[in-house]
């Protein structure tokens, strides 16, 4: 089961999208086991009364099926010096907290950045899908659906190139 | 930082100008911000925070105006 921690864009898509009349992220539960700080929780509740999709996360949370752990951010800390919102902070200082078996899922580029200047495990959303296929934890049929089912998220080398990967199970294939 | 609930007219329905002035500054300031977010200079979350929404209202919100939600 991998571990991982998400930035609250990341689950966004993950509650928005559907695949076999279930959301992305009941697919990835089934596989992977969810934490998110303090930051994004309280990100979820502020939306849960106006969206569906944050109503979702707000039950997952209550269900105890998302963890939420919560970390200190200290003053005068690096991530202030860049302009990421205080989810992605947050999220990228509990990956520094639990350590090296944890990956951060985001697909914003300036936290994906940050958290590889920090050495902090990442995986954009479409990776993600793309570890669980090899590590058996999802069938190649499903994660192709799902990366299907996101599209309209990523700019047009992202889906193509994440289908590729799947369709030869090498991620380091050219063609 | 922009009230939202200002840019939405909803505590300015007395004063259409006023509201106009809001709404027009609020979309100013979400363009603004969604070139550096879409430059990758700015997160999702930093955008949302300067308009002072959740990051669950602008994706909604770059939705509706049919923008893309991530800048990869």
């Amino acid at each position: 089961m991998l571990k991982l921690v998400f930035d609250t864009a990341a689950l966004i898509t993950c509650c928005q999208f559907n695949v076999h009349g279930m959301p992305v992220v009941e697919h990835i539960l089934t596989a992977c086991a969810v934490v998110i700080p303090g930051a994004v929780q309280s990100e979820v509740t502020i939306a849960s009364d106006r969206y569906v999709d944050a109503q979702l996360a707000a039950r997952l949370i209550a269900a105890g099926k998302v963890q939420v752990e919560s970390v200190v951010l200290p003053r005068s800390n690096v991530l202030e010096y860049y302009k990421l919102g205080l989810g992605e902070k947050e999220a990228i200082a509990l990956c520094l907290k639990k350590g090296e078996n944890i990956s951060l899922i985001t697909d914003d580029r300036l936290a994906y950045i940050v958290s590889d200047r920090m050495r902090v495990q990442k995986l954009l959303l479409l990776d993600l899908v793309v570890e669980l296929v090899a590590s058996r934890l999802m069938s190649s049929a499903l994660a192709e659906e799902i990366v299907r089912a996101t599209e309209p998220r990523y700019s047009g080398g992202f889906i193509a190139h994440t289908l590729k990967i799947l369709e030869r199970g090498d991620r380091k294939c050219l063609v | 930082m922009i009230n939202t609930k200002l840019a939405r007219g909803m505590e300015i329905q007395g004063s259409p100008l006023l509201a106009e002035f809001v709404l027009r500054g609020f979309e100013q300031k979400l363009s603004e911000l969604y070139e550096d977010f879409q430059q990758g200079e700015i997160s999702l979350g930093y955008l949302a925070e300067q308009l002072g929404i959740s990051p669950w209202e602008a994706v909604h919100l770059l939705k509706e105006r049919g923008l893309r939600t991530t800048n990869l």
